[in-house]
This record gives structure tokens, sequence and C-alpha cells, in this order.
């Protein structure tokens, strides 16, 4: 208060000296601000609000409806679907064409256990029923263990997970050829994680039968050994991973991802030394990804080294990009779109899918592949791969619609 | 021309005293704001209802459960509903948040100023509060706020972290945040957020409800303007003391089934 007046006499005193020349523009802070009659729109929740209150019981345990609640718990889906193709096998011949049809059905059952806080187990399954080719056939294919693994926290401070399950390293979404640990699904592995330890830090064992191929002999030189370290250094996230097994080599891969102006960026960078043959080749990938609410738009490259020869000089190059819209016009309906483009042979599929949720467990489902170029060997697509399970001959354009029955509980 | 040399001097000076003065308490409100929300030493845990209104009627609502670490800058928000969300978790540790989605098993990284599942919810609203670290205070005021007295800072961030570059808040008498307004470096009114009530566990304090206007989503119904509308109720906050490995992406990855 004794510094307001004092500051106030020294203004009365000197004031008039300044307004006698030039009066003072008026500024207020206000003024940098956009007045919007609006932000006054929720005054009227503080007219009369409910009182603040004091919580008196404030030891609720939220985590035991995650780690005991349903101690032992069973979930599973049906799907089946009915579906029909047109297919256009050459642009120069258009009445050499078929018309195909097939219905799918598949099941599966997962069992999720947690005895207590540091121990799950979990084990998922599934049975399948496919056509088999033009004609209406079906086969079975038989019963597959998806998933059967048990994680085990030790002192809260490391993580272990031991059995079969899926490891997931790289960064792509379209092109998923640097994921270095794609067929740990196929054996079983052993896996230690600190997660404190820079932004986590794994170790890893696993074993399958190509492994072996000279028995189980000395089966620990043979087994693959892997490892990763993870860091987050300048909101940039760096990950270094590198696995060896004997047959293989070794092969390591460097992700690296930043997001600038709302938009994830990334690169893969991986490559393998073969210690037998003394070989060596690279793979990169690079990409983007932007979603915007209800629409996501992604894109990469992908150079794969491996398939340099006389006949591909620098190695095989391809593109990806695919654009998603859910929720289309605020409908159910989910569409998307989808290119491939390879290099090597300058081929490529231009793919348009469309999900519409017609009934309860009912979807309507369209798809509209359009290829080009004369082989497309390269590109490893889940259309192109999907198709060549039924057609044997090159495919120029196909329209396929489809009704699905998919329940889960 | 002495005189006047000598006026604008002191009035500088005398300016400096008060607005340094005034400064100093401004930025002891915010830090007395920031200690009563925050809970250093301990878990905070609670149920998060959202519930977003789009302009024209159409709304939806996410059920999530937080747990939040003030003194390590975590948290971890489990999805509940809807059900095509479950098992979605956001994760927090340091500067990072990950979002981990089960359908596919795979971590991404996203960011704090991003949209917490496209509602006008930030990923940085289940923050700690840090405006005596993020903002500077540029000027006040006092206004009547429905039943509050209030005094209203305008702030400008000095921090990257911080979500928006300029921020209007309203604090009743007892050190509580009742009503903010963010803003974009043009001055552009982003968001509103309404805190009506509160509720006290221990010396601290928590949010029992807040209602957040999204000024960048609407439309004209009836010649107004009607804003995507988004109100967050929390329940049952509890201190219940978490394990260390709660905060780690290993825990997010088993915890969603």
């Amino acid at each position: 208060m004794t510094k307001a007046i004092m500051v106030c006499a020294a203004l009365a005193f000197f004031l008039p000296a300044l307004s006698a020349d030039e009066a003072l523009p008026e500024q207020t802070l206000e003024t940098s601000l956009q007045d919007k009659p609006e932000s006054g729109e929720l005054d009227d929740l503080f007219a009369d609000p409910d009182p603040d209150v004091v919580i008196e019981k404030t030891d609720s345990d939220h985590l035991k409806k995650y780690t005991e609640d349903n101690k032992i718990k069973f979930s599973g889906f049906f799907n089946t679907s009915l579906g029909f193709a047109f297919v256009l096998k050459d642009w120069s011949a258009p009445k050499k064409n078929s018309l195909m049809g097939g219905i799918a059905a598949k099941t599966g059952l997962t069992m999720d256990i947690r005895p207590n806080s540091d121990l799950h187990i979990r084990a998922s399954g599934s049975i399948a029923i496919r056509p088999t080719g033009n004609e209406f056939s079906f086969k079975w294919i038989d019963p597959s263990l998806d998933e059967l693994f048990a994680d085990y926290f030790l002192a809260q401070k490391v993580f272990l997970r031991f059995g079969n399950y899926a490891v997931t390293w790289g960064q792509g979404r379209i092109f998923t050829a640097t994921n270095l640990m794609a067929d740990v699904k196929d054996g079983f592995a052993l896996r230690v994680t600190v997660p404190t330890w820079l932004d986590g830090v794994s170790a890893l064992a696993f074993a399958k039968k190509s492994f072996f191929t000279n028995g189980f002999e000395k089966a620990f030189l043979h087994a693959c050994y892997a490892m990763k370290l993870d860091k987050i250094l300048w909101d940039t996230y760096i990950s270094f991973g590198a696995r060896y097994q004997w047959h293989e080599g070794i092969s390591a891969l460097l992700s690296i991802k930043r997001t600038l102006w709302t938009v994830d960026f990334f690169v893969d960078a991986a490559g393998n030394y073969n210690h037998n043959d003394k070989k060596f080749y690279a793979r990169t990938l690079a990409g983007f990804f932007k979603e915007w609410g209800d629409i996501k738009l992604y894109g990469e490259y992908y150079y794969d080294g491996s398939l340099h020869s006389p006949l591909v000089p620098y190695g095989g190059h391809a593109v990806g990009l695919a654009l998603a819209y859910n929720n289309v016009g605020g409908s159910p309906v989910d569409m998307g779109l989808h290119w491939l483009h390879t290099f090597v042979d300058h081929s490529g599929v231009v793919a348009w899918g469309l999900t519409w949720p017609i009934w309860k467990y009912i979807n309507f489902k369209a798809a509209i592949p359009v290829f080009y170029g004369d082989n497309f060997k390269f590109a490893s697509d889940g259309i192109a791969a999907y198709i060549g399970n039924f057609v044997k001959d090159p495919v120029k354009f196909m329209v396929m619609i489809g009704l699905e029955f998919h329940a889960s509980f | 021309m002495l005189r006047k040399a000598l006026a604008i001097f002191f009035i500088t000076v005398g300016i400096c005293f008060l607005y340094g003065d005034d400064a100093q308490s401004h930025n002891q409100i915010l830090k007395k704001i920031d200690a009563a929300i925050t809970f250093e030493g301990q878990d905070l845990s609670a149920e998060y209802t959202i519930t977003k209104r789009d302009p024209g009627g159409a709304s939806s609502t996410i059920i999530a459960t937080m747990f939040r670490r003030d003194a390590t800058n975590q948290f971890l928000v489990l999805l509940l509903e809807p059900a095509i969300d479950k098992g979605k978790g956001y994760l927090k540790t340091g500067d990072t948040i990950w979002l981990y989605d089960p359908s596919n098993k795979a971590f991404t990284f996203t960011s704090a100023k991003e949209r917490f599942q496209n509602s006008s919810f930030r990923n940085s609203d289940f923050n700690r509060a840090n405006f005596s670290v993020d903002y500077a205070v540029e000027g006040s005021s006092t206004e009547q706020l429905g039943k509050f007295n209030c005094t209203v800072l305008n702030l400008s961030a000095i921090r990257d972290t911080a979500s928006f570059s300029r921020v209007k808040l309203w604090i009743s008498d007892d050190n509580l945040i009742r009503k903010m307004e963010d803003y974009s470096l043009s001055g552009q009114l982003l968001r509103t957020t309404a805190i009506p009530r509160y509720q006290r566990i221990g010396v601290k304090w928590v949010a029992a409800q807040m209602v957040i206007l999204d000024h960048l989503k609407f439309k004209t119904v009836a010649g107004k303007p009607e804003y995507e509308r988004t109100t967050i109720t929390i329940r049952r906050p509890s201190l219940s003391a978490l394990p260390d490995s709660v905060y780690t992406k290993e825990y997010l990855e088993r915890v969603s089934r």
C-alpha cells in the first residue's frame, strides 16, 4: 500500500508535464484478445451451481477391475461371409472373365487368466472354413493356436513373457518387411523387458522348427537372439534393434519417428549380413501418417536391397498410399482407397473398398481393385495375396461384393 | 525538457514498481492454483465420463479410468467405452504420450496437444497443472462470475509445452479456476472451459464437472452458432498408492484386453 501511495504521488507531480504535450495512446490488454460474446455462453452454469463437495472415501481401487476382477475371462467371435466376384483377366479380351462366389466362416475363442496382479496367462485359437477355388468347394483350415503365453512382472521392475505371441518391430503400415521379428509368432519366445531403462530395453530369445536343420543338437546355438532399445530424445522416437541367428546372420533395424506440423514422419533402416555366404543387403522404409477426425491418410516408400540383381540392378522400389474415411458424412459407412506401385516392373493396384453395417451384426462389403502393369510380382499386398489364393492367372479388374455376419462376446 | 525526462523516468520506475509487485502477486496466485490441484507425492486415480455433443445434436460418450502421478509427470488412461475402443490406452511418460491399440497390439507416439479421442478434451488436460511455469501474466482484472467473485488473469505461454498460446483464467477466492478461455497466438478463441464444481480430497481439489465449448467446431442453428460441447464428469477420485509398473508400456499392454 505504501508503495502504491508513493507511485501515485510521483504520478500526480510529473504527469501534467507529459499531458501538456501529448496524450498517451489508450491501450488495454483486452484489445489483443478477440471479443467473442459466445464465450459467455457457459456463464449460466455459475448462477446457482451445486456446492463443492468433500470426498471422504479416497481409497477406491480403480486398478482392481483391470487386474483381479474376472480372474478368468472368455471371449470370442464368429464370422461368416458370403461373397461374389466378377473377375476380368485381360482388358483386350473382355469376354475372358469369370464370375466367382463363395462362403467362408471363422470362429475364435480367447481365454484370459489373471490369478493375481503379477501373473497373466492368455490363450487364443481359431478354426475356419474357406472356398478352395473357382468351383463351389470348401475346405477346413486346421485349427490354429494363435497365441499362448504367460506374462510375469518380477518385483514390479522386470517384465517377462514366454510362449507363442506376436512381436512387432518397425513402423510400416503398408509395407511391413522392416518388421524383423515377424516370424516370432511361428515359434516360442522368451522376452525380458525393463521398462524403466531408457524408454524400454528388451531382450528376446526364440526358437522355431526351421532353425534346427540338424536336429536339436546344440539348440541354444541355433536359436535366435534379439535386443531392442527405445529412447525419446528431443521429441523424436529412436529405436535400435538387432537379431542374430546362425543360419540367417545378423540383422539390425534403426527406427526414427517425429511429429512435425501434426504429421507423423518415420524412417526404418534395416540391414542384414549373413556370415555364411558373406552377403549384405539393406531395406529402407519411409513414410508419413496424418489423421483428421474420421479421416486417416498414410503413405510409404519402400526399398528392398535383397532384390538387387542383374535383372533388378537398383533393387526393388515401391510406394503405397492409403486413405481411410470412417463414418462418411456422419453415416455408418466406412470407405477406403489403397494404391500400391512397384518400380521393378511398373505394375500396381488401385483398390477402393466400402463397409456398410446394414443391420445388427451384418455388414455389406464391396471392393473394386484395378491392376495395371504386366506382372505385379514385387509389391506385397493383402488384396493381391488374397486373390492369389483363388485366381491362378493374372487379374486386371475385379468387383467384389459380399455380406458379412460378425458377432463377438 | 528536463522535467519531462524526469517525469518519464519516474513514471516508468513507478509502473515497474507497481506492476512488478502485481506480477509477483499474480504469479503467487498461479502457484496457489497449481498447488491446489497438483498431487505431489501421491497417485491420483478417477473415473472420467466424457460426453461429446456435436453441433446439430449427435452425441457420444467415452468412459475411461485415469491414473496420474504428478511427481514424475506420468499418467495412464484406459478406455472402457465405447466398446469399439475398449482396451485402448494412453500412457504419458516424461514429455511423450503413447497410444496403445489392442486390435493391432501397436504403440503409436502422439502429442499432448492432440484431442483425446477426437473430443474437445486434450491429452494434456489429464496432466498436472503447471500454469506458474508454462505461462506469464500479462494483465488482470476482477469480475463477477455468477455467484463467484473472480480474479481474471490474462496469460501468455512462455514454454513450447503449453497447449495454448494464450489463456484467460477466472479464479475464485478459494484459488480455484472456475472458467478458462484458450486462445491461439492470433487471439482467436479456441475453447471455453467452465468448472462450476470441485471435489476436495484431503487438502487438494479435483474438478467434479467440466464443460468445454469448442469454438472451432460449430453449426448455425436457428441463426445462432451452436458449438461442439463436451461435458466431463469425474467420479470416485482416489489417492490409493499405485505400483511403479502401472506407468509402463508393458503394463498398458497387459491390462488392455
